[in-house]
């Protein structure tokens, strides 16, 4: 049965994807036990969400722990993870030498900790020393600013042994083995799950040979052969609460282990079933195999190697109060004084110091902004039509764009959801399957094929894109088989050297001789948006058509004042050799780019049937007004606009005005990142700039092609007079929103349960992979091996690493990216705000846990403030 | 007009969204040939109210999901969703209902 969706306000059939209910259990398997896989679901809960690396997408490493508040998550979170969210004390201490912690806020941190809620009176008492009075708080204050740092007793970070390390480089073979789509010689028997394969196979692999002996290989072949059964046999034999024992065999391998319950499900090939039953109960096999043979109890833990960072000595009370005295400027204290100030001091622990740290780095940012936000002057009386509207999505780099394209003219922009409000699966004609271009959070609802059949030369290209295809797939057939290789390399290796050389060394060069062959492929042809299933799949119909373009000009707030260009602007990066490009792409598109659901709002919004039933519905778009499908390219600052040929003959100068100012301000954009990035040349010109820009994207050894949505740290959701007075240098993202035009609160509620929910998962993403790159990152991109499109190996094995890579967080072992908690900013009546929070739960539990930072005004007179919700302990 | 009917066991469960692929995986695995889902359902209960249909976030929501099955596959379904309701959000509840078709419900029964 299909599941209904009903729902008196939306008349759009769901077309969901069948897969994502169909159930993919290996074949064979039978039954399994529902209080087992309950518990493996729940112990799968701590592991962070991931995705495949082609369709990457931001995440709260921590989503798993969103139910508590976030002190409470990271506290709970440390010890499986062995994750902390802070970064070390040393890298503080540089950002405050460097003017990214400001003084004042690190006092509030040191005054928040020692007089957090809960702690019993009195309190701390500033202390008077030879006439001299000093405060509590600058004391504190000296002991974290002390150079050169003492060293501190630091968490202790997790541990393996070299045993489990054995292991989860076996079960990483394996589990890379079954997973893999695309493997020339396919793992015999995967079609029956991990388990049964697994248990078929592992006799002939002379490493968990040698490292279980016979005698454990005699014993795994004993397990039942239903997985269920197996992974139940082997608790039996481990002591320890089964949630605990589940939880600690994922988190020996969270890659795999989330790859696993998603098995290789994406596109047509189902060839391996998930079968994180039989994935947990190889590795728990391994383990306890070890185990019997070390003489041990499984689960007793296995003295791991010493930490060789861990710091040798560690400074005492009385050492840290000497040096706090000094500082003060008390040279000799006596013992009574300096055990007084090592009390103090004992008031923030050693633990705790780096959390003191963070929320001031965290408060320093949000505070700037605030304070830069409240000296926005009253909104101007507009009089003149806008030139054009240009519609960007909420991304941070969309703010460059925006606001050098403002200073160019008479222009408007808005910041939106960059898939447009469209919850659609993209097919390009031809190709084998649709894939969902809108964020994880929604389900697609339709599919929209972007054909080429309406243009007369379609059959000529689709002979010359045979001849390609065909040529290309002979040749990686030919770099793979065994034999032909050789052949291969003897009798074209020439041409590749030729090529490698042209692509090192002149890499715009290459990326133009690229082009040109793609154009010489496609010449003359042209693409259109089928929305009416003309090809003879999917289509959206009259009535939906009509719906999301209410919804999507509602949300966005345009319902009138519309310019005669509308041009809507997804966004995505242009470069190459990067297997974490989805990254760089539009977050709101499931790591897509965001041109195609551009194309299909425009093609939705120009209609005249559509426009009829909008000007019933109230909103009445001029005849005058045509809508423009475009997309920014964040590698390039380029903006390409689509259809141009569709755009009728009355608007083609206004557009090609708007069009060589985009170019300007993409140039002038260019000049202002390559202050940034990391080799660009010093003061360059905008066309200059442009230039290297354009050279970077293309060269395929540039690990930083462009910065992504570093520094990303608030969402402001307001109207853009707010905002457009200040740089705010690509690092807020922008929801336009004017509290007037939504009465009833729906609008705001769409922005915060959406596009609020993916940029916390960003700003989390990023945080985590910063403070925890050993764990929530993905190490570093020379590393990197990539595995099947599931990811990357950072060397030759271990887990598949989250998050994202070194490259996009940190620079010479320095964070560029400054982490913390999402800052929301809304205009809007505090009443308004209140009741969407009491009405959502996920709302009530991000802003009431502390996840992120919610702060108000009811409007331009009004101060901003923190908009405090009470937590509660059950959601139903 | 219960004769001819068999008596099996209806379980139905209100969760969130974000817990449908687990609440599915045990109804699967505790025997079910099947299920019905109804998305975006909204409603007030211990928790407070729950809205509907979220425009942007199809995650968040809540769904009515149930399943019918024979009294003793239903027990370890039962035991199972018991101890989900007690880390997770939702509620379910438990009837007899009788159906003309039970071969559709309970492999076991097929001809």
């Amino acid at each position: 049965m299909n599941p209904t969706g009903t729902d008196s306000e939306s008349a759009i059939d769901l077309d969901v994807d069948p897969d994502s209910r169909r159930p993919n259990t290996p074949a064979g398997a039978g039954r399994g036990d529902p209080s087992l896989r309950l518990e493996l679901g729940l112990a799968l809960r701590s592991l962070p969400p991931t995705w495949p690396l082609r369709t990457f997408v931001a995440a709260n490493p921590l989503a798993g722990f969103e139910d508590r508040a976030l002190p409470d998550a990271l506290a709970e979170a440390a010890e499986p993870t062995g994750a902390y969210g802070v970064l070390a004390e040393r890298e503080y201490l540089d950002l405050f030498a460097a003017g990214m912690i400001d003084e004042d806020a690190l006092r509030r941190a040191v005054h928040a900790a020692v007089r957090a809620p809960g702690v019993e009176p009195p309190g701390p008492h500033d202390l008077v020393i030879d006439g001299t009075h000093l405060s509590w708080v600058d004391l504190i204050v000296a002991d974290l600013l002390a150079r050169p740092p003492l060293a501190v007793a630091t968490a202790p970070r997790r541990q393996v042994s070299s045993t489990e390390r054995a292991i989860d480089e076996a079960m990483s073979r394996w589990a890379a083995a079954y997973l893999d789509p695309h493997a020339t010689w396919p793992m015999p028997h995967r079609a029956r799950g991990f388990w049964a394969a697994w248990c078929r196979l592992v006799v002939h692999d002379p490493t968990v040979r040698a490292l279980v002996g016979d005698t454990g290989l005699a014993a795994i072949a004993q397990l039942p052969a239903a997985p269920d059964d197996a992974l139940h046999a082997l608790l039996g034999r481990v002591e320890g609460a089964r949630g605990d024992v589940l939880r600690g065999q994922l988190q020996h391998l969270p890659g795999w282990s989330m790859a696993m319950a998603r098995g290789a499900r994406e596109g047509v090939d189902l060839g391996a079933p998930a079968d994180l039953v039989g994935f947990v109960a190889a590795r728990l096999a391994l383990a306890v195999a070890t185990a019997e043979r070390d003489g041990r109890a499984p689960t007793a833990a296995v003295s791991p190697e010493p930490d060789a960072d861990a710091p040798q000595a560690v400074a005492s009370q009385g050492d840290r109060a000497r040096l706090v005295l000094h500082h003060v400027g008390i040279a000799t204290p006596d013992g009574a004084t300096q055990e007084a100030v090592a009390r103090l001091l004992a008031l923030v622990p050693s633990q705790r110091r780096a959390h003191v740290w963070q929320e001031a780095l965290e408060a320093t940012a949000h505070e700037r902004l605030l304070a830069r936000l409240a000296t926005s002057p009253a909104p101007p009386i507009r009089s003149a039509r806008s030139d054009a509207h240009l519609v960007c999505c909420i991304d941070p780099r969309s703010e460059g764009l925006r606001r050098h394209l403002e200073a160019r003219g008479n222009y408007t922009t808005i910041g939106f959801a960059g898939f447009f409000g469209l919850p659609v699966r993209i097919q390009r004609d031809g190709a084998p399957t649709a894939e969902p271009s809108c964020p994880v959070l929604v389900d697609p609802r339709a599919i929209v094929v972007e054909t080429d059949r309406f243009d007369p030369h379609w059959s000529r290209r689709q002979a010359r894109e045979a001849v390609a295809n065909n040529t290309l797939d002979a040749v990686h057939d030919a770099k793979v088989a065994p034999m032909s290789a050789f052949a291969l390399a003897e009798a074209g290796g020439w041409i590749s050297g030729v090529a490698l050389a042209t692509r090192t060394f002149r890499p715009t060069a290459w990326r133009r001789a690229r082009r040109r062959v793609d154009r010489h492929l496609a010449a003359g042809i042209t693409t259109r948006m089928d929305l009416d299933g003309s090809a003879g799949l999917g289509g959206i119909g009259l009535e939906d058509q009509v719906l999301l373009a209410e919804s999507i000009l509602r949300t966005m707030g345009l319902t009138e004042g519309f310019a005669p260009l509308v041009v809507l602007c997804g966004h995505g990066s242009h470069h190459t050799n990067n297997p974490f490009r989805a990254a760089n792409d539009c977050g709101a598109c499931g790591g897509r780019r965001g041109g195609v659901n551009a194309r299909v709002a425009a093609d939705v919004l120009n209609r005249f049937a559509v426009r009829e039933a909008l000007s019933a519905a109230g909103i009445s778009i001029p005849a005058d007004t045509w809508f423009v499908a475009a997309e920014h390219d964040t590698a390039s600052d380029r903006v390409h606009v689509f259809d141009v040929d569709r755009v009728p003959l009355t608007h083609r100068a206004g557009l090609a005005a708007l069009q060589a100012d985009l170019a300007h301000a993409g140039a002038a954009l260019a000049a202002e990142r390559c202050g940034e990035l990391p080799g660009a040349p010093a003061a360059l010109t905008p066309v200059e700039a442009a230039a290297h820009v354009r050279e970077r994207a293309a060269d395929w050894a540039q690990v930083v092609p462009e910065w992504g949505l570093m520094g990303n740290h608030a969402l402001v959701i307001a109207p853009r007079w707010v905002t457009r007075p200040h740089d705010l240098g690509r690092r807020v993202f922008l929801h336009d929103y004017e509290a007037a035009q939504d009465p009833d609160g729906r609008v705001l509620t769409t922005i915060l349960t959406g596009p609020m929910v993916v940029a916390h998962w960003i700003c989390s993403q990023y945080r985590f992979s910063t403070t925890d790159p050993e764990v929530f990152g993905a190490g570093a991109k020379p590393l990197h091996n990539v595995v099947a499109g599931l990811g990357v190996l950072e060397g030759a094995g271990g887990d598949l690493r989250l998050g994202l890579p070194l490259e996009s967080v940190r620079w010479q072992g320095r964070p560029v990216h400054l982490p913390g908690r999402l800052l929301v900013v809304i205009q809007a009546p505090p009443e308004r705000v209140d009741r969407i929070l009491r009405e959502n739960p996920v709302l009530h539990r991000l802003v009431g846990g502390g996840w992120v930072r919610l702060v108000t005004r009811s409007g331009p007179d009004a101060e901003w403030h923190d908009h405090r919700v009470s937590t509660t302990e059950e959601e139903h | 007009m219960r004769s001819g009917l068999t008596l099996m066991t209806r379980i139905e469960v209100v969760v969130g969204r974000e817990d449908e692929r687990l609440v599915l995986d045990l109804f699967e695995h505790a025997g079910a040939t099947g299920f019905t889902s109804v998305s975006n359902v909204s409603g007030a209960g211990h928790g407070g109210y729950h809205e509907g249909r979220l425009p942007f976030n199809d995650r968040d929501g809540l769904l009515l999901m149930f399943t019918v099955l024979s009294p003793d596959q239903a027990d370890p379904l039962i035991e199972a969703l018991r101890n989900l309701f007690e880390n997770r959000p939702g509620v379910m509840f438990v009837t007899d209902a009788y159906v003309s078709r039970p071969a559709y419900f309970d492999q076991a029964l097929a001809p």
